[in-house]
C-alpha cells in the first residue's frame, strides 16, 4: 500500500539515548526493538491492550480513557526505522502523520524531531517582495476613513487600520485613528480597490472589523459592534456548557505572560512574580499589557466571564518588561518556569514564542528546553502556541517535545461577520462546514491539539475584549487540563515527577475530539 | 527575532544541568576569575554580563562541565495581525 510517509529521529525526551533506569519499560523495549533493517514495525502492539493501555493500568488511573477508535486507527500503522545510533540511541525512522500521532499518544517520554538539513551559506538571487509602485489615475484624492462606535455613534481613537491592495504581497497602507475617529492615508486615494481592511479592535468592549472588496470614496465610515455575552463565542460555543463551578479545583497554573490584573472583578489572582532582570520582582501586575489578563480569563475568570476551569489557582509570572510591545528574554521565561515548578505548579501556560527570521531554521533555544525538560521531571505539565505566522512552521518552545503544542480553530457564527474574525476564515473546513483551521495558525507535525482561537472574548484590564490568537486557543487547552486534572484527582495527586507528567499529558490527548482535520494543523483534535 | 539589547554585547546564561541542588558558589568564583558580573539569577541559573575584563564563554563551558552556556534571546507575543509590506500596484505615495 502507498504511504505518505515523513521522516524523523526518533529520540527520549532527554538526551540521544534512553536511559533504564528512568525510562519506562514500554520505551525502552521500544528503543531496543528498532534497529536499521527492521522493515516495519506495527504499532497496534503500542495502543492496544497488552502495550500502552497496560502500561496506564499499571499506573492506577481508573477514570483514564483511551477512545476505541484510537486503538483500531493505530491496528494498521508501520513505522520503518532507517537507521540507528546505538541499540539504545537515536533512530531515524519513517512514519505517517498518523502514525507519528499515534506513537506520541503512546508514549509521551520519547520525542519525535523533524529531520533537517542545511545549505551552503552562499547567497541566493534576491527576490521581489513589493510591486512597483504607479500613478493613481485621474484627479483622485487622498482617503478617510471614520471609525465609529455601532451603539453608541462615538469615535473611536487610536485603532490601526490596516488596507491590502493586493493582500498575497501584504501590499497597501496603514494609518491609526485621531480623537475624531478619522484615519487619513497617505498613499490611499479615491476609486483604490481595497481587497482586504483590517481595524483593530479597541482596548475593551467592542470588536474589531474587516471588510473585503471595499472601493474607497473620499470620506468612509466604519462602525464596530459592542461585544455580546448573549452570543457565545469560540470558546463558550466549545467549553462553556460542560462548565463547572468546581472545574479547575485543586490545580495550580503558572501563565507566564505581560502580567495579569489581579483587581479584574472576574478574576482571583493573588499571587506571582515578575522575572524581568532589573524590574520590581513583587510587580506582577499587567503592565507588559494586556494580553497575559486575557489568556487568564480564558483559564479562570469566575464572574460576568467564566473561563474553562474557573476553580483553578492562578499566578502570574511576568517576563515582559513594563514597557508593552518589548521582547521577553529567555532568561526571564526560564526562571518564571523555575519559579512556577517551585511554587508547585500543575500546569504552565506560555502563550508566546520566538520569532525566526525569513528562511532560518527553527530555534532550538537550549535554556529554555532544559527548563522545560526539568518542569516534565518535576511532573508540570507545559501548554505553548504554535505561533501566528499564516501556516508556518511550529514555533519554539512549542515545537520541542517536552511542550503540548496548540494550534488554533475558528467557527462561523461565534463572531459578527463584518469583525475581525471574519479575516481569519480560510480552508481547511471541518465536515460542519463552519469550523476552520484560523489563516495565522502556525501548522505541522509537532502540533498536538487544537482549540478555538478565534475573537475568543476575555478579560481586559477595564472590562472584556475579543482577542485572536494560538495565544488564545492555548489557555483553552491549559484550562482543559486542570478541568480534566479536577475532575481526576487520582492524577493530580500523584507524586510530582515525570509519571505525573505523562498521565497528565495522556489524559489531555484522551480527551481530543478530531474535527477531521489532517493531523498537521490538529494533532489529535480539540480536547473536550 | 533574536535581540541583543540595545546594541550591547550579549549577555549569558549558565544553566546547571547535573542533579540535585546547583553549586551556584562554585559557579561564580569561576565566574568572577573571567571578569563576568552576575546580574541575576534563579535556582539553576545566573545572568551574566561582561565587566570590562576578559570574558570566554568557552573557556567557562569548561570549567563548569555541568552547566550549559548560552546567549540571552528574546521572544515575542504572537501576533495575529497582517501587516502592510510596502505600497501596491495602483497605489502612490506621495514623495515629499
Amino acid at each position: 500500500m502507498a504511504e505518505d510517509l515523513t521522516s524523523y529521529v526518533l529520540l527520549p525526551m532527554r538526551g540521544l539515548r534512553v536511559d533504564k533506569s528512568i525510562a519506562s519499560a514500554s520505551l525502552s523495549t521500544l528503543f531496543h526493538s528498532l534497529h536499521a533493517g527492521v522493515k516495519k514495525v506495527n504499532l497496534k502492539s503500542l495502543t492496544q491492550p497488552g502495550g500502552a493501555i497496560a502500561a496506564l493500568k499499571n499506573l492506577a488511573l481508573p477514570t483514564l480513557r483511551i477512545p476505541g477508535s484510537t486503538v483500531e486507527a493505530a491496528a494498521g500503522l508501520v513505522m520503518r526505522c532507517l537507521d540507528a545510533v546505538s541499540e539504545n540511541g537515536a533512530k531515524l525512522v519513517e512514519l505517517s502523520e498518523e502514525a507519528a500521532q499515534a506513537l506520541r499518544r503512546a508514549q509521551p517520554g520519547m520525542r519525535l524531531a523533524p529531520v533537517l538539513y542545511y545549505r551552503t551559506a552562499d547567497s541566493p538571487v534576491p527576490r521581489v517582495e513589493v510591486k512597483a509602485q504607479s500613478a493613481a489615475a485621474g484627479a483622485s484624492v487622498k482617503v478617510k476613513i471614520t471609525v465609529l462606535s455601532k451603539d453608541l455613534k462615538s469615535p473611536l481613537a487610536g485603532l490601526r487600520i490596516v488596507a491590502f491592495t493586493d493582500f498575497a504581497s501584504r501590499s497597501g497602507d496603514e494609518a491609526i485613528t485621531n480623537a475624531k475617529g478619522e484615519a487619513r492615508f497617505e498613499s490611499l486615494k479615491t476609486g483604490t480597490k481595497v481587497e482586504r481592511l483590517y481595524i483593530e479592535p479597541p482596548a475593551a468592549g467592542y470588536h474589531g472589523g474587516f471588510r473585503k472588496g471595499v472601493t474607497l470614496k473620499a470620506d468612509n465610515q466604519i462602525f464596530l459592534g459592542p461585544i455580546d455575552f448573549a452570543t457565545a463565542d469560540g470558546l463558550r460555543h466549545y467549553y462553556g456548557e460542560k462548565t463547572k463551578d468546581s472545574d479547575g479545583e485543586g490545580v495550580k497554573i503558572a501563565v507566564i505572560d505581560t502580567g495579569i490584573d489581579g483587581s479584574h472583578p472576574d478574576l482571583d489572582v493573588k499571587a506571582g512574580a515578575c522575572t524581568v532582570t532589573g524590574e520590581d520582582p513583587e510587580d506582577w501586575g499587567p503592565r507588559g499589557g494586556a494580553h497575559g489578563t486575557h489568556v487568564a480569563g480564558i483559564i479562570g475568570a469566575r464572574g460576568k466571564m467564566k473561563g474553562v476551569a474557573p476553580a483553578s489557582e492562578i499566578l502570574s509570572y511576568r517576563v515582559f518588561r513594563a514597557q508593552p510591545g518589548a521582547a521577553s528574554a529567555n532568561f526571564a521565561i526560564s526562571k518564571a518556569i523555575d519559579h512556577a515548578v517551585q511554587s508547585g505548579c500543575h500546569l504552565i501556560n506560555l502563550s508566546l514564542k520566538y520569532d525566526s527570521g525569513p528562511g532560518e531554521p527553527p530555534l532550538i533555544d537550549e535554556v529554555i528546553r532544559a527548563a522545560l525538560e526539568d518542569a516534565r521531571e518535576q511532573g508540570v505539565v507545559v501548554i505553548a502556541a504554535t505561533g501566528n505566522d499564516g501556516r508556518q512552521r511550529v514555533s519554539f518552545p512549542a515545537l520541542d517535545a517536552a511542550a503540548i503544542a496548540v494550534s488554533a480553530l475558528g467557527r462561523k457564527g461565534t463572531y459578527p461577520t463584518d469583525s475581525q474574525g471574519g479575516g481569519e476564515e480560510m480552508g481547511p473546513y471541518a465536515k460542519d462546514k463552519k469550523t476552520f483551521v484560523a489563516a495565522f495558525s502556525n501548522v505541522g507535525p509537532e502540533v498536538d491539539v487544537i482549540a478555538p482561537g478565534v475573537a475568543i472574548i476575555s478579560t481586559v484590564p477595564g472590562g472584556y475584549a475579543p482577542m485572536n490568537g494560538t495565544s488564545m486557543a492555548t489557555p483553552a487547552v491549559t484550562g482543559l487540563a486542570a478541568r480534566l486534572l479536577s475532575r481526576n484527582p487520582s492524577v493530580r495527586d500523584m507524586a510530582a515527577d515525570s509519571m505525573r507528567t505523562d498521565a497528565v499529558t495522556r489524559l489531555v490527548l484522551a480527551s481530543c475530539q478530531s474535527l477531521g482535520f489532517k493531523a498537521q494543523f490538529q494533532g489529535d483534535g480539540i480536547p473536550l | 527575532m533574536a535581540s541583543h539589547s540595545d546594541g550591547k554585547p550579549p549577555r549569558l546564561i549558565v544553566r546547571y544541568r547535573g542533579k540535585g541542588v546547583a553549586p551556584l558558589q562554585e559557579a561564580q568564583a569561576e565566574i568572577a576569575k573571567r571578569g563576568l558580573q552576575v546580574v541575576d539569577r534563579s535556582s539553576r541559573m545566573l545572568l551574566l554580563e561582561e565587566s570590562g575584563k576578559i570574558s570566554s564563554a568557552e573557556s567557562l563551558k569548561s570549567a563548569l562541565p555541568e552547566w550549559s552556556v548560552s546567549e540571552e534571546i528574546h521572544y515575542t507575543l504572537p501576533d495575529p495581525t497582517p501587516r502592510v509590506k510596502g505600497p501596491g500596484k495602483g497605489i502612490s505615495r506621495d514623495n515629499p
